[in-house]
C-alpha cells in the first residue's frame, strides 16, 4: 500500500503520462502449466479435484492458451487412494469424490503428458469459515465515495501460521487480482479482510470465497500478486513452483468456504 | 582499543620523526581565505616558487604547513577561480601567516587573470574526482529551477542518473546506497526530497563539494562506490549577508554573519517548497486536500579560540511531508549534528575531533474511523572520529585517524492508536563500526607524487536481541537470544589505498590509483528505484560485508594555457558478497527478510572521457561513459552474470553555457543514456482466472534509451547605477546594495516521454489481450525563480 501512495504522490504532482506502448519481447519456449487444486469444504466429506493443463503463449497473443487434453491425471491421498481425474474439455480435469483427510495430510498429484511424468504434492490447512460479510461506504484514497468496499470477517485459529487466499464475485464474474492475508500479528484475532481495490457499486450481489492454503502454495500466489500490484517489484521472475517435472504452476489442497451478501 | 590507537598514533609518529632530515627547519603555516567572507578555502595550494614539487595544499579546514630549510623563499598561494597572490619570506624562525585571495570574479572582468592557478587537475595527486563549481552550478538549468550539486554531479563522467522519479546517483556501476554521502563529516542516508527531485542539499549553504569515484583517500570507508564529501558554509565573518530565493515551487533564504569580526561566524539557510498550495486550486476534492511539502533547515557556527583552537557546530534538519484528508500521512527525514574542534600542535601537526549524530526516520500514518495505525523505520549513529594531518616535511604529509560508530536500526514498528503492537514489531539491531588508518602523501623528484595508506575497519554486531541464523534455501536453523552489548558477529577489513600521480610535463599527466572498500550497511528497497522507504539493514551473522577493489588508470591534459581541460580514465571494480533479492522477497516488516536474501559477486568496467571548456564567453563540458556493471548468484539464472540494473552501454552528457553580455546568459544541457536494464515476460499463462506473466532471465531487457533537453536563461538585473558626482560632476557608477538575478528555465524541453516504469497488464480496452503501458513522469516543466543578495 505505500508503494501504491509514492505512486499517488508522483502522479498527482506531476502530470504523468500513461500509454500503451509497442515494446519487442522474445518469445520464450513454451511450457507446460498446471493450475490444481482440491476443494473441501467444512460440511461435505469429499472434496473436488480440478486439474487444468495448458501451454503458455506468448505475450502479444490472445489471451486464450492451447490447452493439452491428452494427459492422464492422478490424483492419491494419504491412505494411498488414487483417484482418476476425467478430461471434460480445453484441458479441465475433473474429480468430485476426494475423499477428506486430516489436517497437514498431504495430496499428490501425478500428471503423465505424452509419456512425461508432471508431479506436485500439497498439505491441508486447518479449515477456517467466513463469520459474516459486510460492506461500509469506500472513504479511503482518492477515489473515495465512489462505492462501497466489502468485508470479509473470519477468526484465525491461535497457535499456528494460516495462510488465507480470497476471491470476490461481484454480480457472477469474478474480480481479477489475487487476494491474500496472512496471521501476521493476529494470530488467533478476529480478521477483516476489505477488498480496497474493488469498491463496488448499489445494487450488487457479492459472493465471497475465502481458501485456506499451506505454506508453499501461499508463497506461490505471494509472489503472483506482487507482481501484478506493479511493473518494478524488486525481483521479477516466476514465482517459486511446486510442481516437479517440465512444467510451472502450483496445485493446492484447501479448504475452501463461500458466503455471499447483497447489497441493495 | 584506546591502547591501541595510542600505540598506532605513537608508533607512526615515531617512525616518521625519524625519517625527517635532522638537519635545522623551520616551518611556514596558517590558513588560506577568501578576502571578502573569511571563509576558509578547501584545496589552495601553496607552493615554493624556488623548488619544484614543493609545498602544501590546504587541508578541509583551510590549514597549510610547509617546512623547508632556513632560507629566502616566495610563497605562492593560489586557487581556482582566484588571483594567486606571492609572499616573499625570509624564513629564519617559524611562521604563521593567514593569507587572503581575492576571487577573480570581485576583479573588472573582461580581463583575464593569467595568474590563476587552474592547471591542479593535471597537477594534483587525485583521479576519479569530481569537485562541483558552485558559481557554475549558478547557471545549470534544473528542474524547478532549484539549483541542486547532485544534478550537476550527475552530468560528469561515471556519474548516473537513477532517472526521472529516482533519489540516487550511480557511481561506477555502484547502487545508489554504496555512495558514502557527507554533510560536514555526518552521513546522509536519504539524500533526496520529494521521490528525488530535490536534493537535501541546499546549495546556498555549501562551499565544497567533492565526489571520490575511485582511489578514495583512507579516511574514508564504509561505503564501496564513492564517497561525496560535502561541507557546508562557516558563515561570512566579515559582515551580514543575506540572500536568498523565490521560485514558483520553492523559496529560500540565507543569513550569514560575523559573530565577532575575523574570529567567528554563523550561517542559517532554510528552504520550503509549496508545491501543495497548486492543488488548493484544484477543482478535484482529494488533490485538494492533499499537502506535499518539504523543509530544510542547514546551521553552522564557528568560532576561533585562538591561533591554534577553533571550534565548530553544524547541523541540518530536514523533512518531507505528505498528507492526504486527515486519513493519511507520511513524512520522512534526516537530522544530523557535527561538533568540531580544530587543534593545531605546533606548527606541523594539525588536529580534529569529532562528535557527529545522524538520523534518518519514516513515519506513515492512516486512519480507518477512529483508529489510526502508524508504521515506521529508523537508523541512528553515533560517532566519535579523531583525525590528524602532519606535515612533516615539504614532501611528505602524513594523515591518520580513527573513529566509531554505534549505529542503533529500528528495522520497522508499528503502532495502533499511539501503542506499539509488539507482535508486528522488529526488534531493534545494534552494532558497532570502528575504523583505523594511516596514509602518506609523498613528492618524488618533481614528477612523482604519491599517496599510500591502509585502513582497517572492524564491524561487529551486538545485542541485545534474537537473532536467526538462515541457510542457503533461507530457512531458520537457529535462533539465539543476545545480551546487551554482547557480539553476535564480527568483521574485519583491511583496506590498501593507493594512487599516483606522474607528471609529465607543464600539461599533462598520468595518474593510477587502487582502493580496497568494505561495506557493513545495505539498503534493502522494495522497488526498483530508491524511495524514502528503504531499509538500511547491518552486515549481521548472515549478512557478510561487501568488499570492493577497484583500479583506475587516468591520462590528464590541458589545452591553450589551460582554457581546456581533458581527462580519459578506465576502471575495472570486482565485488565480492554482492546481494540481490530471491524471487518475491518481502523487504519491509519481515523479520526473516534476512532470508530472503542471496549473496553473490560482481563486475564493473568502463572508460570515462570528459572534455571542458573553461574560460571564455563559451564555457560548458562533453562527459562520455561506456561502462558495464554485471553480477552474478547461484540461485538466478543457474549462476550466469546478468547486467546489473545500473548497467548503462552509454552515457552522454552535453552542457553549454553562453554569456551574451555581462547580464544575460544562457545555458543548456542535453543527456542521453542507454536504458536500465530490466527483467520483462517473454510470455503469458493464467493461474485461476488470471492472467501471469512468465519470465525467462533477469534484466535480459532494456528499457527505452534516454534522452532529454534542459534550457535556461538567467539575467541579472545591473548591480551598478550612474549617479553624478556631485563634487566632480561626473557620472560615476556606483555599487548597488541588492543583486538580483532572474532564472528561467523548461526541463525536458522538447518533451520526450522517458519511460519511468513499463508494465505489462491486461489490456483495459480488450480483455482477451495484454499490453505494456509505459508511464512517463514530465514534459516540459518551465520555472522562473528570482534570487537575490545583499
Amino acid at each position: 500500500m505505500k508503494k501504491t501512495y509514492l505512486y499517488i504522490i508522483l502522479i498527482l504532482l506531476f502530470a504523468s503520462c500513461e500509454k500503451v506502448i509497442e515494446i519487442d519481447l522474445n518469445e520464450a519456449d513454451s511450457r507446460i502449466v498446471v493450475d490444481g487444486k482440491i476443494n473441501f469444504s467444512n460440511n461435505g466429506l469429499s472434496g473436488e479435484a480440478y486439474v487444468q493443463l495448458h501451454w503458455t503463449g506468448s505475450f502479444y497473443e490472445n489471451n486464450t492458451f492451447e490447452t493439452i487434453d491428452n494427459a492422464q491425471v492422478k490424483v492419491s491421498d494419504k491412505q494411498g487412494i488414487v483417484y482418476t481425474l476425467t478430461h471434460s474439455s480445453n484441458g479441465q480435469y475433473f474429480n468430485p469424490n476426494i475423499q477428506k483427510g486430516q489436517l497437514g495430510d498431504t495430496y499428490k498429484l501425478e500428471i503423465q503428458i505424452d509419456g512425461k511424468p508432471i508431479s506436485s504434492q500439497s498439505s491441508l490447512a486447518r479449515s477456517v469459515l467466513i463469520d459474516s460479510l459486510s460492506y461500509t461506504l469506500d472513504s479511503f484514497g482518492p477515489k473515495q465515495g465512489d462505492g462501497y468496499n466489502i468485508n470479509c470477517h473470519f477468526t484465525d485459529p491461535a497457535g499456528e501460521v494460516n495462510y488465507y487466499y480470497l476471491k470476490i464475485k461481484i454480480n457472477g464474474i469474478y474480480s481479477s487480482g489475487y487476494f491474500l492475508s496472512r496471521d501476521d500479528a493476529m494470530d488467533g484475532k478476529p480478521i477483516t479482510y476489505t477488498f480496497f481495490r474493488n469498491p463496488i457499486k448499489k445494487p450488487s450481489n457479492v459472493e465471497v470465497e475465502l481458501y485456506t492454503l499451506d505454506e508453499t502454495s501461499f508463497e506461490y500466489f505471494k509472489v503472483l500478486a506482487m507482481q501484478q500490484q506493479g511493473g518494478m517489484s524488486t525481483a521479477p521472475g516466476n514465482p517459486p513452483s511446486n510442481i516437479e517435472g517440465e512444467a510451472i504452476g502450483v496445485f493446492r489442497a484447501n479448504y475452501m468456504d463461500i458466503q455471499s451478501i447483497s447489497v441493495p | 582499543m584506546n591502547k591501541i590507537v595510542c600505540f598506532f598514533i605513537l608508533f607512526s609518529l615515531f617512525s616518521l620523526s625519524s625519517l625527517a632530515q635532522k638537519q635545522t627547519t623551520y616551518t611556514i603555516s596558517g590558513n588560506v581565505k577568501d578576502a571578502a567572507t573569511g571563509e576558509d578555502l578547501i584545496g589552495a595550494a601553496v607552493l615554493i616558487k624556488e623548488l619544484k614539487n614543493t609545498g602544501s595544499i590546504s587541508n578541509v579546514y583551510g590549514f597549510y604547513s610547509v617546512t623547508l630549510k632556513p632560507g629566502t623563499y616566495t610563497v605562492v598561494y593560489s586557487f581556482m577561480g582566484y588571483t594567486s597572490k606571492e609572499i616573499k619570506i625570509k624564513l629564519d624562525k617559524n611562521i604563521f601567516k593567514i593569507v587572503e585571495l581575492k576571487s577573480s570574479a570581485q576583479n573588472i572582468s573582461g580581463v583575464e587573470i593569467i595568474a590563476e592557478r587552474d592547471d591542479a587537475n593535471v597537477r594534483n595527486n587525485e583521479m576519479s574526482v569530481t569537485k562541483v563549481d558552485l558559481k557554475e552550478a549558478d547557471k545549470i538549468p534544473v528542474i524547478f529551477g532549484e539549483r541542486d550539486v547532485m544534478k550537476i554531479l550527475q552530468l560528469m563522467p561515471g556519474v548516473k542518473s537513477e532517472g526521472d522519479g529516482g533519489a540516487g546517483f550511480f557511481v561506477r556501476g555502484g547502487s545508489a546506497d554504496q555512495n558514502l554521502i557527507l554533510l560536514d563529516e555526518a552521513p546522509v542516508y536519504n539524500a533526496s526530497h520529494m521521490m528525488g527531485f530535490f536534493s537535501v542539499f541546499n546549495s546556498d549553504a555549501l562551499k565544497d563539494v567533492k565526489l571520490y569515484k575511485g582511489g578514495m583517500p583512507a579516511e574514508y570507508g564504509g561505503r564501496l562506490s564513492s564517497v561525496l564529501d560535502i561541507k557546508m558554509k562557516e558563515g561570512n565573518m566579515k559582515e551580514l549577508k543575506v540572500s536568498g530565493g523565490l521560485g514558483i515551487i520553492a523559496s529560500k533564504l540565507t543569513i550569514e554573519a560575523p559573530i565577532v569580526k575575523n574570529k567567528g561566524s554563523f550561517i542559517v539557510s532554510a528552504r520550503r517548497t509549496y508545491a501543495d498550495l497548486f492543488l488548493k486550486l484544484s477543482s478535484n476534492e482529494s488533490q485538494k486536500n492533499t499537502s506535499l511539502y518539504f523543509y530544510d533547515l542547514n546551521l553552522k557556527a564557528n568560532y576561533i579560540l585562538g591561533k591554534r583552537d577553533r571550534i565548530y557546530v553544524s547541523g541540518y534538519l530536514g523533512r518531507d511531508k505528505f498528507g492526504f484528508n486527515d486519513e493519511f500521512g507520511f513524512d520522512w527525514g534526516n537530522k544530523t549534528l557535527t561538533t568540531r574542534w580544530n587543534h593545531i600542535f605546533g606548527a606541523k601537526l594539525f588536529s580534529n575531533t569529532s562528535f557527529i549524530y545522524s538520523d534518518y526516520d519514516y513515519v506513515f500514518k492512516a486512519s480507518f474511523g477512529s483508529q489510526t495505525i502508524e508504521a515506521g523505520s529508523a537508523i541512528r549513529d553515533i560517532n566519535l572520529k579523531n583525525d590528524y594531518q602532519y606535515f612533516i616535511n615539504s614532501k611528505n604529509t602524513l594523515s591518520f585517524g580513527w573513529n566509531i560508530i554505534h549505529h542503533t536500526f529500528r528495522p520497522g514498528d508499528l503502532k495502533m492508536d499511539g501503542i506499539v503492537i509488539p507482535d508486528n514489531t522488529l526488534e531493534k539491531r545494534y552494532s558497532l563500526e570502528s575504523a583505523l588508518y594511516l596514509s602518506n602523501e609523498q613528492k618524488i623528484g618533481d614528477q612523482l607524487i604519491l599517496k599510500y595508506g591502509l585502513r582497517y575497519s572492524n564491524f561487529t554486531q551486538i545485542g541485545p536481541g534474537n537473532i536467526h541464523t538462515f541457510d542457503k534455501d533461507g530457512n531458520v536453523t537457529d535462533i539465539t537470544e543476545y545480551d546487551n552489548w554482547e557480539p553476535v558477529a564480527s568483521y574485519n577489513g583491511l583496506a590498501p589505498r593507493f594512487a599516483g600521480t606522474f607528471i609529465l610535463n607543464e600539461v599533462s599527466s598520468i595518474k593510477a590509483s587502487y582502493a580496497r572498500t568494505f561495506q557493513y550497511l545495505h539498503l534493502l528497497s522494495n522497488s526498483t528505484s530508491s524511495t524514502p522507504t528503504d531499509v538500511w539493514l547491518p552486515s549481521s551473522n548472515n549478512i557478510k560485508p561487501e568488499i570492493a577493489d577497484q583500479v583506475a588508470l587516468g591520462y590528464f591534459r590541458n589545452f591553450k594555457r589551460n582554457r581546456f581541460e581533458f581527462s580519459a580514465e578506465i576502471y575495472y571494480k570486482t565485488i565480492q558478497n554482492a546481494i540481490d533479492y530471491r524471487v518475491g522477497a518481502e523487504v519491509q516488516f519481515n523479520p526473516m527478510v534476512e532470508g530472503d536474501l542471496l549473496y553473490g559477486d560482481g563486475q564493473a568496467y568502463g572508460l570515462e572521457l570528459f572534455f571542458k571548456k573553461r574560460k571564455g564567453r563559451f564555457t560548458g563540458w562533453v562527459s562520455y561513459t561506456l561502462a558495464r556493471t554485471e553480477k552474478r548468484f547461484d540461485e538466478i539464472d543457474g549462476g550466469i552474470y546478468f547486467p546489473t540494473r545500473q548497467d548503462r552501454t552509454h552515457d552522454i552528457s552535453l552542457v553549454g553555457m553562453y554569456d551574451f553580455t555581462e547580464q544575460l546568459s544562457f545555458a543548456a544541457t542535453w543527456v542521453y543514456y542507454t536504458g536500465n536494464a530490466v527483467t520483462f515476460p517473454s510470455g503469458k499463462y493464467t493461474i485461476d482466472g488470471n492472467i501471469i506473466n512468465l519470465y525467462t532471465e533477469r534484466n535480459g531487457y532494456r528499457m527505452p534509451d534516454y534522452h532529454r533537453l534542459d534550457i535556461g536563461v538567467t539575467y541579472k538585473l545591473k548591480d551598478y547605477k550612474y549617479s553624478v558626482n556631485k563634487v566632480t560632476g561626473n557620472k560615476e557608477k556606483v555599487k548597488r546594495k541588492i543583486h538580483s538575478s532572474w532564472n528561467f528555465s523548461i526541463y525536458n524541453a522538447y518533451g520526450r516521454e522517458n519511460a519511468y516504469s513499463i508494465s505489462f497488464r491486461q489490456s483495459e480496452s480488450d480483455p482477451n489481450k495484454t499490453e505494456a503501458v509505459q508511464i512517463a513522469l514530465f514534459k516540459f516543466v518551465p520555472s522562473i525563480t528570482w534570487n537575490f543578495q545583499f
